[in-house]
C-alpha cells in the first residue's frame, strides 16, 4: 500500500472508534441528536428480547425510551474493538460492559459483545448500519432508578415457569 | 468524499490523538503507581484539576503536588484508575475530551476487587513547547462510589501528606 492508502486506513479505524464512543456517550448523557448521528438512515439494531429497531424513527424512539444522566447515571463502557475494512464497509466485534449504581456502589450490570456493521458515509463519516449486541451475562437485581433487564436470566425463568 | 488536508495534516492530527491518548493514560499509571514526577509532566504549570475528593480545585503545580501525595498510590494501597471512550477535538494547539472513568479497588467486605466508582472526565489540553501535550484543566465528575472504603486505603484520606489541602465535605469520598 501506498502511504495515501496506509494513511487512510488509519483513519478510517479512528473515525469508526469515535462512532462507537459516541454511541456510549450519547446514550449514557442524553445526546439525542448525536446519537442518531452514529446511524445511518436505515440502520438495524436488535437487541435480544427487546423490540427490533429499522431506522431512524424507530431508533429515535428507542433512545427516548433508555435511560440518560441526570436522571441516571450508567456507563456503556466498550473494549477491545476488532476492526476490518473492506473498502467503504467495516465489520467491528467488540466487547462491552455497562456499569450502574446499586444500593452498596457501583457494579457490572451486564456484558457481551457487539457485532456491527458500519458503512463510509458520502460525507466522509462512518455510521452503524448494523448492531447486533449479544448479552452473554446480567445481573438480575434492578439498579438504583432502573428497572430489570427484560432478558435477564430470572426474566426469562419467569416466562417458563409461570407464577402460579 | 476526498480529503482536503495534505498528507501532512492528516498524519499530525493523528498523532496529536495519539499523543493526547499517552497524556490520558500516564496520568492513571502515574497515579496508581506513584510516579510522582511523571504525573506533574501530564499538567501545565497553571492547570487545574478539580478533585471531588477536596473542597476547591487544585490550582497549579505546588497544589496539584500537594494532592497527588495525599493520594494513595501502590505499593500501599493497589487501585486502578481505567479510562474508556476517550472523545477527542483538537482545535489547534488545544483540545477538548470528554472520557469515561471507573476506579477498581480491593474490599475486605467481599474480599476481592470492586468497582470504586465511576464518572466521566472533562479536560482541556494544550500543545507545549516541547511538543508534548499537557492538561490545562481536568474536572472530575465522579456519578458513582461505593461507601464503604477500599482496603489498606481508609486511613489515607486525610494524609499528613496533604499539607494545606482541606477536604471536600463529600461525607463517604474516598478518594479520586
Amino acid at each position: 500500500m501506498g502511504i495515501e492508502e496506509r494513511l487512510q486506513l488509519l483513519e478510517d479505524e479512528q473515525s469508526i472508534l469515535d462512532t462507537l464512543y459516541a454511541y456510549g456517550h450519547g446514550l449514557d448523557y442524553g445526546q439525542e441528536d448525536a446519537w442518531i448521528d452514529c446511524w445511518t438512515e436505515d440502520a438495524v439494531l436488535d437487541w435480544p428480547g427487546r423490540a427490533f429497531m429499522r431506522g431512524h424513527a424507530e431508533l429515535r424512539a428507542g433512545f427516548r425510551a433508555h435511560s440518560h444522566a441526570p436522571a441516571m447515571y450508567h456507563k456503556h463502557v466498550v473494549m477491545a474493538p476488532l476492526i476490518s475494512i473492506a473498502g467503504d464497509t467495516a465489520t467491528v466485534r467488540s466487547m462491552f460492559a455497562r456499569l450502574d449504581r446499586y444500593p452498596e456502589g457501583p457494579g457490572i450490570r451486564a456484558f457481551g459483545r457487539y457485532r456491527d456493521t458500519l458503512v463510509r458515509c458520502a460525507d466522509g463519516r462512518w455510521r452503524l448500519k448494523e448492531r447486533l449486541p449479544e448479552i452473554e451475562a446480567v445481573r438480575a437485581q434492578a439498579p438504583l432508578g432502573g428497572e430489570p433487564f427484560p432478558d435477564s436470566p430470572a426474566m426469562r425463568q419467569a416466562l417458563v415457569t409461570p407464577a402460579r | 468524499m476526498k480529503p482536503t488536508k495534505s498528507v501532512q495534516q492528516r498524519l499530525q492530527a493523528l498523532e496529536d490523538k495519539r499523543a493526547i491518548l499517552n497524556t490520558l493514560h500516564a496520568y492513571g499509571h502515574c497515579l496508581d503507581y506513584g510516579d510522582e514526577e511523571g504525573f506533574m509532566d501530564c499538567w501545565t504549570a497553571d492547570a487545574v484539576l478539580g478533585w471531588t475528593v477536596f473542597a476547591g480545585p487544585l490550582n497549579g503545580h505546588d497544589r496539584i503536588r500537594s494532592g497527588f501525595r495525599a493520594h494513595t498510590h501502590a505499593p500501599d494501597a493497589w487501585h486502578k484508575h481505567l479510562l474508556a471512550q476517550p472523545q477527542i477535538s483538537l482545535h489547534g494547539d488545544t483540545a477538548r475530551v470528554h472520557s469515561m472513568f471507573f476506579r477498581l479497588d480491593p474490599y475486605v467486605s467481599t474480599a476481592g476487587p470492586e468497582i470504586y466508582a465511576f464518572g466521566r472526565y472533562i479536560d482541556t489540553l494544550l500543545r507545549c513547547a516541547d511538543g508534548r501535550w499537557r492538561f490545562t484543566g481536568r474536572v472530575v465528575e465522579k456519578e458513582a462510589a461505593r461507601a464503604e472504603a477500599p482496603a489498606l486505603a481508609a486511613d489515607r484520606r486525610t494524609s499528613p501528606t496533604a499539607g494545606s489541602l482541606t477536604t471536600g465535605d463529600q461525607g463517604a469520598d474516598h478518594g479520586n
